[in-house]
Protein backbone atom coordinates (compact mmCIF):
# COMPACT_ATOMS: atom_id res chain seq x y z
CA UNK A 1 0.00 0.00 0.00
CA UNK A 2 2.50 2.79 0.74
CA UNK A 3 3.97 1.75 -2.55
CA UNK A 4 0.93 2.23 -4.41
CA UNK A 5 0.12 5.72 -2.30
CA UNK A 6 4.34 7.04 -3.18
CA UNK A 7 4.10 6.04 -6.79
CA UNK A 8 0.57 7.57 -7.03
CA UNK A 9 1.79 10.94 -5.53
CA UNK A 10 5.00 10.96 -7.30
CA UNK A 11 3.34 10.63 -10.99
CA UNK A 12 0.98 13.58 -9.88
CA UNK A 13 3.59 15.49 -8.32
CA UNK A 14 5.76 15.42 -11.18
CA UNK A 15 2.91 15.88 -13.70
CA UNK A 16 1.78 18.48 -11.82
CA UNK A 17 5.21 20.29 -11.66
CA UNK A 18 5.96 19.73 -15.19
CA UNK A 19 2.26 21.45 -16.23
CA UNK A 20 3.78 24.52 -14.34
CA UNK A 21 7.30 24.71 -14.91
CA UNK A 22 8.49 25.74 -18.87
CA UNK A 23 11.60 24.00 -18.73
CA UNK A 24 12.42 26.37 -22.25
CA UNK A 25 12.23 29.76 -19.92
CA UNK A 26 13.33 28.42 -16.86
CA UNK A 27 16.30 25.27 -16.98
CA UNK A 28 16.70 22.81 -14.02
CA UNK A 29 18.61 20.39 -13.14
CA UNK A 30 22.29 19.86 -14.40
CA UNK A 31 22.71 20.13 -18.29
CA UNK A 32 23.27 17.42 -20.58
CA UNK A 33 26.85 16.12 -20.65
CA UNK A 34 26.53 15.19 -24.46
CA UNK A 35 25.55 18.33 -25.28
CA UNK A 36 27.91 20.56 -23.30
CA UNK A 37 30.59 18.87 -24.31
CA UNK A 38 30.16 17.70 -27.92
CA UNK A 39 26.89 19.62 -29.18
CA UNK A 40 25.45 16.77 -30.30
CA UNK A 41 21.43 15.96 -29.04
CA UNK A 42 21.56 12.84 -27.28
CA UNK A 43 18.27 10.58 -27.13
CA UNK A 44 17.00 12.29 -23.65
CA UNK A 45 17.63 16.27 -24.70
CA UNK A 46 14.47 18.13 -25.23
CA UNK A 47 12.71 15.80 -22.61
CA UNK A 48 11.39 17.81 -20.42
CA UNK A 49 10.49 20.54 -22.63
CA UNK A 50 8.06 17.76 -24.90
CA UNK A 51 6.99 16.38 -21.95
CA UNK A 52 5.68 20.59 -20.61
CA UNK A 53 4.39 20.49 -24.08
CA UNK A 54 2.34 17.35 -24.38
CA UNK A 55 0.37 18.06 -21.06
CA UNK A 56 -0.46 21.29 -23.23
CA UNK A 57 -1.64 19.86 -25.51
CA UNK A 58 0.94 21.17 -28.11
CA UNK A 59 1.81 17.99 -29.51
CA UNK A 60 3.39 19.40 -32.48
CA UNK A 61 6.14 21.19 -29.81
CA UNK A 62 6.16 17.71 -28.34
CA UNK A 63 7.23 15.63 -31.64
CA UNK A 64 10.16 18.69 -32.24
CA UNK A 65 10.93 18.53 -28.77
CA UNK A 66 11.98 15.00 -28.06
CA UNK A 67 9.93 12.74 -30.45
CA UNK A 68 10.57 10.12 -27.98
CA UNK A 69 8.17 10.99 -25.80
CA UNK A 70 5.59 9.64 -27.36
CA UNK A 71 7.02 6.39 -26.32
CA UNK A 72 8.18 7.07 -22.73
CA UNK A 73 5.03 8.54 -21.88
CA UNK A 74 2.48 5.70 -22.54
CA UNK A 75 5.38 3.23 -21.34
CA UNK A 76 5.31 4.83 -17.99
CA UNK A 77 1.79 5.03 -17.66
CA UNK A 78 1.40 1.45 -18.30
CA UNK A 79 4.43 0.58 -16.21
CA UNK A 80 2.35 2.97 -13.20
CA UNK A 81 -1.21 0.81 -14.23
CA UNK A 82 0.98 -2.29 -13.67
CA UNK A 83 2.56 -1.52 -9.82
CA UNK A 84 -1.32 0.45 -8.95
CA UNK A 85 -3.22 -2.81 -10.50
CA UNK A 86 -0.44 -5.54 -9.68
CA UNK A 87 -0.72 -6.74 -13.24
CA UNK A 88 2.48 -7.31 -14.37
CA UNK A 89 1.63 -8.94 -17.62
CA UNK A 90 3.78 -5.91 -19.61
CA UNK A 91 6.74 -7.07 -17.91
CA UNK A 92 6.68 -10.23 -19.48
CA UNK A 93 6.40 -8.27 -22.43
CA UNK A 94 8.65 -5.59 -22.18
CA UNK A 95 11.31 -7.90 -21.00
CA UNK A 96 11.28 -10.17 -23.91
CA UNK A 97 14.84 -10.29 -26.22
CA UNK A 98 13.53 -8.64 -29.54
CA UNK A 99 11.66 -6.12 -27.30
CA UNK A 100 14.96 -4.76 -25.91
CA UNK A 101 16.63 -4.95 -29.23
CA UNK A 102 14.01 -3.18 -30.87
CA UNK A 103 14.30 -0.46 -27.99
CA UNK A 104 17.75 -0.07 -28.18
CA UNK A 105 17.75 0.36 -31.82
CA UNK A 106 15.01 3.18 -31.70
CA UNK A 107 16.78 4.96 -29.26
CA UNK A 108 20.57 4.39 -31.36
CA UNK A 109 18.34 6.02 -34.40
CA UNK A 110 16.62 8.53 -33.29
CA UNK A 111 19.76 9.61 -31.81
CA UNK A 112 21.40 9.64 -35.07
CA UNK A 113 19.02 11.18 -37.05
CA UNK A 114 18.61 13.76 -34.85
CA UNK A 115 21.81 14.99 -35.26
CA UNK A 116 22.03 14.76 -39.13
CA UNK A 117 21.46 17.65 -41.65
CA UNK A 118 17.92 17.99 -42.93
CA UNK A 119 16.49 16.82 -39.47
CA UNK A 120 16.96 19.89 -37.68
CA UNK A 121 12.93 19.76 -36.93
CA UNK A 122 13.86 16.85 -34.07
CA UNK A 123 15.94 19.17 -32.38
CA UNK A 124 14.81 20.87 -29.55
CA UNK A 125 13.54 24.15 -29.84
CA UNK A 126 14.57 26.47 -27.12
CA UNK B 1 19.24 -16.24 -9.18
CA UNK B 2 16.28 -18.90 -10.55
CA UNK B 3 13.41 -19.10 -7.92
CA UNK B 4 14.59 -15.94 -6.12
CA UNK B 5 11.61 -13.44 -5.75
CA UNK B 6 13.22 -10.52 -7.77
CA UNK B 7 12.36 -6.68 -6.09
CA UNK B 8 10.16 -5.41 -8.70
CA UNK B 9 10.54 -2.27 -10.80
CA UNK B 10 7.59 -0.45 -8.41
CA UNK B 11 10.01 -1.19 -5.01
CA UNK B 12 12.89 -0.53 -6.46
CA UNK B 13 11.78 2.64 -7.70
CA UNK B 14 10.14 3.85 -4.40
CA UNK B 15 13.36 2.63 -2.76
CA UNK B 16 15.35 5.07 -4.65
CA UNK B 17 12.76 7.87 -3.87
CA UNK B 18 12.54 8.06 -0.12
CA UNK B 19 16.46 7.19 -0.27
CA UNK B 20 16.51 11.05 -2.21
CA UNK B 21 14.10 12.26 0.30
CA UNK B 22 16.14 10.93 3.34
CA UNK B 23 19.58 12.52 2.01
CA UNK B 24 17.40 15.65 1.14
CA UNK B 25 16.92 16.20 4.70
CA UNK B 26 20.46 14.76 5.72
CA UNK B 27 21.65 17.96 3.95
CA UNK B 28 19.06 20.17 4.54
CA UNK B 29 19.98 19.67 8.31
CA UNK B 30 23.40 20.40 7.64
CA UNK B 31 22.53 23.26 5.33
CA UNK B 32 20.27 24.92 7.79
CA UNK B 33 23.02 25.66 10.86
CA UNK B 34 25.53 26.73 8.01
CA UNK B 35 22.88 29.53 6.70
CA UNK B 36 22.38 30.69 10.38
CA UNK B 37 25.84 31.18 10.89
CA UNK B 38 25.84 32.87 7.36
CA UNK B 39 23.04 35.35 8.92
CA UNK B 40 24.70 35.59 12.30
CA UNK B 41 27.96 36.84 10.95
CA UNK B 42 25.60 39.18 8.62
CA UNK B 43 26.72 37.96 5.03
CA UNK B 44 24.83 40.06 2.42
CA UNK B 45 24.66 42.85 4.62
CA UNK B 46 26.26 46.10 5.03
CA UNK B 47 29.90 45.28 6.09
CA UNK B 48 30.38 42.33 8.75
CA UNK B 49 30.78 42.62 11.89
CA UNK B 50 33.29 45.51 12.70
CA UNK B 51 33.28 46.28 9.00
CA UNK B 52 37.01 46.38 7.99
CA UNK B 53 37.55 44.95 4.42
CA UNK B 54 40.59 42.29 5.76
CA UNK B 55 37.10 40.92 8.48
CA UNK B 56 34.78 41.36 5.39
CA UNK B 57 37.41 38.97 3.11
CA UNK B 58 38.25 36.33 5.60
CA UNK B 59 34.80 35.92 6.34
CA UNK B 60 33.74 35.27 3.10
CA UNK B 61 36.79 33.09 2.66
CA UNK B 62 35.71 30.79 5.46
CA UNK B 63 32.22 31.28 3.82
CA UNK B 64 33.77 29.89 0.62
CA UNK B 65 35.80 26.83 2.35
CA UNK B 66 32.39 25.96 4.00
CA UNK B 67 30.48 26.09 0.98
CA UNK B 68 33.54 23.81 -1.16
CA UNK B 69 32.88 21.19 1.45
CA UNK B 70 29.30 21.29 1.09
CA UNK B 71 29.27 21.16 -2.43
CA UNK B 72 32.18 18.35 -2.24
CA UNK B 73 29.58 16.72 0.49
CA UNK B 74 26.47 16.69 -1.73
CA UNK B 75 28.52 15.25 -4.26
CA UNK B 76 30.15 12.07 -2.74
CA UNK B 77 27.59 11.42 -0.02
CA UNK B 78 24.84 9.80 -1.83
CA UNK B 79 26.94 7.00 -3.55
CA UNK B 80 29.12 6.88 -0.70
CA UNK B 81 25.90 6.36 1.34
CA UNK B 82 24.65 3.75 -1.31
CA UNK B 83 28.11 1.90 -1.52
CA UNK B 84 28.02 2.04 2.27
CA UNK B 85 24.63 0.68 3.35
CA UNK B 86 24.85 -1.79 0.28
CA UNK B 87 27.98 -3.41 1.22
CA UNK B 88 26.64 -3.76 5.17
CA UNK B 89 24.83 -6.77 7.11
CA UNK B 90 21.67 -5.66 5.97
CA UNK B 91 22.52 -5.41 2.16
CA UNK B 92 20.28 -2.41 1.90
CA UNK B 93 19.81 1.02 1.81
CA UNK B 94 17.21 2.81 4.23
CA UNK B 95 14.87 3.10 1.18
CA UNK B 96 15.48 -0.69 0.29
CA UNK B 97 15.05 -2.07 4.12
CA UNK B 98 11.48 0.01 4.30
CA UNK B 99 10.46 -1.84 0.86
CA UNK B 100 11.71 -5.11 2.43
CA UNK B 101 14.12 -5.90 -0.65
CA UNK B 102 17.97 -6.23 -0.82
CA UNK B 103 21.16 -6.57 -2.74
CA UNK B 104 22.64 -9.89 -3.68
CA UNK B 105 25.52 -11.24 -5.83
CA UNK B 106 25.41 -14.12 -7.81
CA UNK B 107 25.19 -16.71 -5.46
CA UNK B 108 22.91 -14.51 -2.84
CA UNK B 109 25.68 -13.62 -1.22
CA UNK B 110 26.29 -9.63 0.07
CA UNK B 111 28.52 -7.46 -1.94
CA UNK B 112 31.70 -6.37 -1.01
CA UNK B 113 32.63 -2.74 -0.32
CA UNK B 114 34.15 -2.45 -3.78
CA UNK B 115 31.42 -4.58 -5.64
CA UNK B 116 29.13 -1.96 -3.75
CA UNK B 117 31.36 0.92 -4.70
CA UNK B 118 31.28 0.61 -8.25
CA UNK B 119 27.51 -0.06 -8.63
CA UNK B 120 26.83 3.11 -6.56
CA UNK B 121 29.17 4.95 -8.95
CA UNK B 122 27.74 3.54 -12.38
CA UNK B 123 24.27 4.38 -10.52
CA UNK B 124 25.13 7.94 -9.97
CA UNK B 125 26.93 8.35 -13.12
CA UNK B 126 23.71 6.71 -14.80
CA UNK B 127 21.08 8.70 -13.35
CA UNK B 128 23.24 11.77 -14.06
CA UNK B 129 23.66 11.06 -17.76
CA UNK B 130 20.57 10.62 -18.86
CA UNK B 131 16.98 9.90 -16.97
CA UNK B 132 15.96 7.04 -19.47
CA UNK B 133 19.09 4.35 -18.47
CA UNK B 134 16.41 3.89 -15.43
CA UNK B 135 14.22 2.28 -17.65
CA UNK B 136 17.30 -0.44 -17.93
CA UNK B 137 15.60 -2.89 -15.67
CA UNK B 138 11.93 -2.79 -17.50
CA UNK B 139 13.69 -4.12 -20.36
CA UNK B 140 16.32 -7.16 -18.67
CA UNK B 141 14.30 -10.67 -17.73
CA UNK B 142 16.25 -10.52 -14.50
CA UNK B 143 15.26 -7.13 -13.39
CA UNK B 144 18.98 -5.66 -13.47
CA UNK B 145 19.88 -2.02 -13.89
CA UNK B 146 23.05 -0.76 -15.33
CA UNK B 147 24.60 -0.39 -12.47
CA UNK B 148 23.73 -4.24 -11.52
CA UNK B 149 24.85 -5.67 -14.65
CA UNK B 150 28.25 -3.47 -13.61
CA UNK B 151 28.51 -5.03 -10.41
CA UNK B 152 26.89 -8.30 -11.36
CA UNK B 153 24.55 -7.83 -8.47
CA UNK B 154 20.38 -8.44 -8.11
CA UNK B 155 18.40 -6.66 -5.58
CA UNK B 156 15.42 -9.10 -4.23
CA UNK B 157 12.85 -9.64 -1.79
CA UNK B 158 14.04 -10.34 1.27
CA UNK B 159 13.01 -13.68 2.35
Amino acid sequence: MVKKIILTVTALAITVFYFYYNPAIQSFGPPCLIHKTTGLYCWGCGGQRAFHALLHGEFRAAFHNNLLIFFVIPLLAAVLYSELFDDFRLFHYLRRRWVLLLAIGIFILFTIIRNLTGFEFLTPTN
Amino acid sequence: MNNIPLAGFGNRLVAQLIDSIILGIAFSVILVPFGGLAAILGLGSAGALDGSEEATAAIMGLFGLGLVGLILFSLFTPFLYDAFMTSSSKQATLGKMIMKIKVVGPQGERLTFSQALVRSLVKYITSHFCFLLWLWPLFNPEEQALHDLAAKSFVIREA
